[in-house]
């Protein structure tokens, strides 16, 4: 699992579902969390956080989002060098075959369906440390 | 989700999201499948997002497919490209029929829907997104109770509520997810893990989020029925006991449901070829 000092970036325009990924964060001791509104604010929080020597070292992004969606922000994590093997989430209410080709393409590590219990939740971010630390 | 049997016109869709599909969830999938009394001709296994599979659940899968076989129900698997390459790497695919879009599978629509099938097959659609969705992410089990469409008088109390636009070829419409106060807080609460007594403006998109995931679903199954759904992102109405407004031409249909913590309900507006 992520060590507990990984720094994740929880990117969600619902405050509430911020609330709700941080909580099952801090059940996995993962409590250095850093938040934005949509997918703008969080690349530049991700630059800024990489500026200051605090890098995020996981990102767990919601798809639909004003201003930015979290297809928009995989694209452009993806297309930056720096960022570019960074393990990146995607927790989507959608399923449809397009959207998920798309997000593989671009480079997702994985992708939580909503709504999601705790145990879905803690296998895919095992899932994604286990195929990041290979 | 370890994973979910939904029964669709016509076929039955086995949904799996999980990181690692072993033998024990495909045999949790079979006993699942067995208790279904309903003779289906076709069962669609959707794991596009599953991680990765063990063989043996490979190999339990390609049994399942052919005891099924036996009893003229085809199956089809519904899988991502690392999945596809791992079973056919195994020399599995000849057995279990892969495809990368559902549509191929799907009956096509003869004739378009009339705007009574088209409003009965969302509504139904959305009714067990919604049963889905709060089971899973508030552990909440909710009954739908009877069915009405809405005047001006009929309208359920309610205080805070998200509305969504919904736009399609064939469909046009809104749906709204509204609560009172009282079955929204103990609602969120198990949504969020908080204990949250009052709407303050720190939960209030909580509503919008719930109704964001029961379309998502309700939207995937939608579309691969031919659809063709965009949404919005949704928008809350709250502050007193708001009651969106009847707009001519569209018609409302109101979806009670209870649970233990309260009553709620969906409300879905379309436009109907005759105003009402």
């Amino acid at each position: 699992m992520f060590p507990p000092d990984t720094r994740v970036l929880v990117v969600d325009d619902m405050k509430v579902m911020r609330t709700l990924v941080k909580g099952q964060l801090r059940n996995l001791q993962l409590t250095n969390i850093v938040e934005a509104e949509n997918g703008d604010e969080a690349f530049k929080t991700l630059k800024s956080q990489a500026d200051a020597n605090t890098p995020i070292g996981l990102i767990l992004s919601d798809w639909n989002m004003p201003v930015q969606t979290g297809i928009d922000f995989l694209k452009k994590v993806r297309n930056d060098p720096k960022f570019k093997g960074l393990p990146f989430i995607l927790i989507t209410a959608e399923g449809e075959v397009d959207q998920v080709k798309q997000a593989l393409d671009l480079g997702v590590s994985s992708f939580i369906r909503k709504p999601f219990a705790p145990a879905t939740f803690q296998e895919k971010l095992e899932q994604v440390w286990k195929k990041q630390s290979v | 989700m370890t994973f979910q049997v939904q029964a669709q016109p016509g076929y039955l869709m086995v949904q799996s999201d999980v990181a690692w599909l072993d033998d024990k969830i495909v045999h949790e999938i079979e006993a699942e499948l067995k208790q279904r009394t309903e003779k289906v001709p076709l069962i669609i296994f959707d794991f596009q997002t599953v991680g990765e599979m063990h063989p043996q659940a490979m190999r339990s899968l390609a049994r399942i497919t052919n005891e099924y076989s036996a009893t003229e129900t085809k199956t089809a698997f519904l899988v991502n490209e690392k999945l596809f390459n791992f079973i056919s790497s195994n020399g599995m695919d000849r057995i279990l029929r892969c495809v990368g879009d559902l549509k191929e599978f799907l009956p096509k629509q003869s004739s378009p829907r009339d705007e009574k099938s088209r409003t009965l097959e969302f509504l139904n659609i959305t009714l067990d997104a919604a049963v889905h969705t709060f089971k899973v992410a508030t552990k909440t089990i909710i009954n739908a109770n009877k069915t009405f469409v809405k005047t001006t008088s009929n309208c359920p109390a309610h205080d805070l509520a998200a509305t969504v636009s919904i736009h399609s070829p064939e469909y046009n419409g809104t749906l709204i997810l509204a609560f009172p106060s009282k079955t929204y807080l103990p609602v969120l609460n198990r949504l969020t893990g908080g204990s949250f007594d009052e709407l303050t403006p720190e939960i209030r998109d909580g509503v919008a989020e719930l109704l964001n995931i029961v379309l998502g679903q309700a939207k995937t199954q939608l579309n691969q029925r031919g659809f063709q759904i965009q949404q919005s992102l949704p928008t809350i109405i709250d502050g007193g006991k708001v009651n969106p407004a009847l707009t001519p031409g569209f018609r409302s249909i109101i979806i009670p449901f209870n649970c233990d913590v309260g009553d709620f309900f969906i409300e879905l507006t379309n436009k109907t070829a005759t105003p009402s």
